[in-house]
């Protein structure tokens, strides 16, 4: 029956439009991640390809999944429309670089299982290469560690991981110091030149895919839109009652995979909302729990995207009642306008204790590894900022190294003299009753203060 | 949303006349109310213009003949809504014959109120643009201060509506301002789309008279004909069931010009224009055509193309059928090529939910639960198709809402 005309707009062209809107973002990718470590000598020639062939990999894995799937149950249009190998192209594509190729096809195949399980194509609640993700992320956890973010060139020049691995470390609050300045500043974040998994990386990308699929019409713009915004609004009023600066909200924004989460992975089409009303609302829960979840130290994309998709079916019947009656709408938004701003302010008061509100005392980086934790941290000693790694394990100091002083030097040699640092180190229970050194009391009782300071941080984390 | 389809409007301003049926089929349906009393015998003799049947129930509009002949047979034919109803057969003896003839009234702008209603009545005039809804019925509610022309004709195709604005631009002011005479009506709106240039410099340039008659454009979106959409542009007012509601009448212009025949010449609503028109007929133009005729005659005499999809109507809202008897709301017959495209599977794309003009989610009523339907509302689906249209998976969308819709009827 009718209409007898129809619109050329083809679910094709849709699944192009995607494919298209990739392209470049996967190209910066293999030049971040295989070009400049080639060039700089970190891998072969021919380890340059790797990415593509693990894309490849795990493209072709979901698909022969459904090609099995669709062979049991002997639907023979069904491969022709599910568009089998997405599920594993995307999962291909957040996974961290380094991740071992079993990892991924056994990542695949839980994907398409979880969207066959549904009953396939058009039918899956949970966007299924996030399930994916989410099974790798739980069960090979000592697979991938944060080193495993890191490509070969970014392992010989970054000492810590990914910039949200960094904040975990600090909950989510820190200084420009600390979460900014290790990769660079905030361009570097833009465009992408940071560590994170494969494609996740470069905003700006990400910002050019998103206008070009919505003036295409592919995806559901207004989702990637108020959930950048929410997360861009929570963070801004956070930094606001902290002090912080504006670098803050932006760091949140340009950081993990936010930018190409919200791009492409909330707007699956199969898993959000249809409704115009419901998908703002799902950008704006998506917003809400991504903060949360990066406070509480994980990083909150696909779990956050995970989590509403459960809510989609709510949001939309939110969304039909506001098609017909549009005032019916506004105390949803009320109701999650108050949620917001009461969830900045808990946020913002879960501040860590810093170092006794010491203004001398500076976290520079934090990094853990099994059971080790080193600290960069620096105290204005009597010439300037005395900078310290120290090495926790199982929560005790084992060692610290000053990396660098402007102390001057016949009072620093009193305190090596002194071997005042190993007392430190010996003494590390009872810092108070440690006598400082004579003639060289301030830069003694600056380092005294520096490792009280960082004791307080590791037993308040 | 707004949505824009390639318009596909004839280009060519040809207008013939197609009056030699050898039979005519009338067929016994008013609107889409098919309870209508026969008042002929087989082997009567009818004039042109004599009443041979009545609607039953609420709204008693008589149903003419259209030719003069002998009554032959009743059967059934394949009508606008791709139903088979009854027809009365009438074998033309090409007379014209009529019963009795009436003077031309001078002045249109003469008739009291009530004679007015009983013009409409008598005259049988009928909503053309589509649903069929008897137009006297419009004018008996009270405190009507709009009336809006509707010569928006949105639908691809389509142009039978313009072709008799063009042809009978002063009949149809003359018309529209004994109408707001009689019904004391305060102002009048045509309403145009932009694009349609030619069609407001023939209004503009008869309309400088006419004080209380104005020209309103709106937009080229397809949908924006549909009457709440229009009453809502020009007035700002939304309602509930009618227009009349919010003191509005809104009445397509061909029906405008039908009333004029009514008034003037006591002419009773026995043919119309109608729009032929498609890839697979040579000759695409609009036709003054008999009621009661077979299409399918005239489609042959424009050559038609074996094998075609006939449609009833436009390419969005009209039915495919086999054969087909004109009647009086049917504006269009095409004649396109049989392409189906295979449907795939929703994706949920949402894009029906942002086309529909009528508010509704049609994927949520496609895909939802039984007991959940009531609260999408399907019963609101006007069918204007555009969920359809705009579906990326080529699913029948509309015929899904319609299911819908004829369940949560059946409920109540």
């Amino acid at each position: 029956m009718g209409p007898f005309i129809r619109s050329k707009y083809k679910t094709n062209k849709i699944m192009l439009n995607t494919l298209i809107a990739l392209f470049p973002l996967i190209i910066f990718s293999i030049y971040k991640n295989c070009y400049i470590p080639y060039s700089h000598g970190n891998i072969r020639f021919i380890e340059m390809f790797n990415p593509i062939i693990f894309i490849i990999i795990g493209a072709l894995t979901s698909f022969v999944i459904e090609v099995i799937y669709a062979l049991i149950l002997k639907k023979k249009n069904y491969i022709k429309n599910s568009y089998a190998f997405f599920p594993g192209l995307f999962l291909s594509l957040i996974l961290p670089i380094n991740t071992p190729i079993y990892v991924l096809v056994i990542g695949c195949v839980i994907a398409s299982v979880s969207k066959i399980v549904f009953g396939g194509f058009g039918k899956n609640i949970f966007n299924p290469a996030l399930v994916g993700y989410l099974v790798i992320i739980l069960f090979f956890s000592s697979v991938l560690t944060t080193n495993n973010y890191l490509n070969k060139y970014e392992l010989d020049t970054i000492n810590s991981p990914t910039p949200l691995t960094n904040a975990s470390m600090v909950t989510g609050l820190g200084s420009y110091e600390e979460l900014v300045k290790p990769y660079g500043n905030l361009s570097d974040f833009f465009i992408g030149t940071i560590p994170g998994s494969f494609i996740e990386t470069s905003a700006l990308l990400c910002l050019v895919a998103f206008i070009f699929l919505s003036l295409t019409k592919t995806i559901k713009w207004r989702i990637p839109l108020f959930y950048i915004l929410t997360v861009f609004v929570i963070t801004l009023g956070i930094s606001r009652l902290l002090g912080e600066g504006i670098y803050y909200p932006f760091f949140h924004i340009l950081s993990g995979g936010l930018m190409f989460g919200a791009v492409f992975m909330a707007t699956d089409p199969v898993t959000s909302c249809v409704t115009q009303i419901g998908q703002i609302l799902q950008g704006i829960l998506l917003g809400l729990i991504t903060v949360i979840f990066r406070f509480i130290g994980v990083e909150g994309v696909a779990f956050s995207i995970l989590i509403v998709n459960l809510f989609v079916i709510l949001l939309d019947k939110i969304g039909v009642q506001s098609r017909f009656n549009f005032t019916k709408s506004i105390i949803w938004f009320f109701l999650i306008s108050i949620v917001i701003m009461i969830a900045t302010i808990l946020l913002a008061s879960t501040r860590r204790v810093e170092g006794s509100n010491d203004p001398d005392f500076e976290l520079i980086s934090k990094e853990k590894s099994n059971n080790q934790t080193i600290y960069n941290v620096s105290q204005n000693g009597y010439g300037g900022k005395i900078k310290a790694e120290v090495i926790f394990e199982d929560s005790k100091i084992v060692s610290i190294e000053i990396t660098s002083h402007h102390e001057t030097n016949n009072r620093y040699q009193l305190i090596i003299d002194e071997d005042y640092v190993n007392k430190l180190i010996v003494n590390q229970n009872d810092l108070e009753s440690l006598d400082t050194v004579s003639s060289a009391t301030v830069t003694s009782n600056a380092l005294k203060k520096m490792i009280i300071n960082v004791l307080e941080y590791e037993k308040s984390n | 949303m707004k949505v824009k389809i390639p318009k596909h409007k004839l280009t060519n301003e040809k207008l013939c006349v197609y009056n030699k049926p050898k039979k005519v089929y009338i067929p016994l349906i008013s609107g889409n109310d098919e309870n209508i009393t026969i008042l002929v015998n087989k082997g009567e003799y009818v004039y042109k213009g004599s009443i041979i049947g009545k609607r039953k129930g609420d709204f008693r509009i008589p149903i003419h003949s259209s030719v003069s002949g002998i009554v032959v047979d009743f059967e059934e034919r394949t009508c606008f809504n791709g139903k088979k109803i009854k027809c009365i057969v009438i074998e033309n003896d090409f007379k014209e014959k009529i019963e009795m003839r009436v003077s031309v009234k001078r002045n249109i702008n003469k008739y009291s109120k009530e004679d007015f209603i009983d013009r409409l009545k008598e005259c049988g005039i009928i909503g053309l643009g589509g649903a069929g809804f008897p137009t006297y019925v419009k004018y008996e509610a009270n405190n009507i201060d709009t009336l809006i022309i509707n010569a928006v004709e949105c639908e691809p195709y389509i142009t039978a509506d313009y072709a008799i604005a063009k042809q009978k631009c002063e009949e149809i002011l003359e018309s529209i301002d004994a109408i707001l005479e009689i019904n004391k009506i305060k102002q009048a709106y045509i309403a145009i789309q932009k694009d349609n240039v030619e069609l407001r410099k023939v209004f503009d340039s008869f309309i400088g008279t006419y004080l209380k008659i104005n020209i309103k454009l709106v937009d080229n979106f397809y949908s924006v004909g549909w009457e709440r959409t229009l009453v809502k542009k020009i007035t700002g007012k939304d309602y509930d069931k009618v227009p009349s509601e919010v003191g509005v009448i809104v009445n397509n212009i061909s029906t405008i010009y039908a009333i004029y025949e009514a008034l003037k010449y006591n002419k009773p609503l026995i043919e119309r224009f109608i729009t032929f028109s498609g890839e697979n007929i040579d000759d695409k133009r609009n036709v003054l055509v008999k009621i009661g005729t077979d299409a399918k005659e005239i489609l042959k005499e424009f050559n038609l193309k074996e094998d075609s999809l006939i449609i009833a109507g436009g390419p969005m809202m009209g039915t495919k059928v086999d054969d087909l008897v004109i009647s009086a709301n049917l504006n269009c017959v095409l004649a396109l090529n049989k392409n189906v495209e295979q449907p795939s599977i929703c994706l949920k794309c949402g894009k029906c939910v942002e086309a529909c003009p009528a508010k509704l989610s049609p994927v949520l009523i496609m895909n939802g639960k039984e007991k959940n339907l009531r609260k999408l509302h399907p019963e609101k689906c006007i069918g204007c198709g555009l969920c359809s249209y705009v579906c990326p998976a080529k699913l029948l969308v509309r015929e899904k809402v319609k299911e819908a819709k004829n369940k949560v009827r059946g409920d109540k």
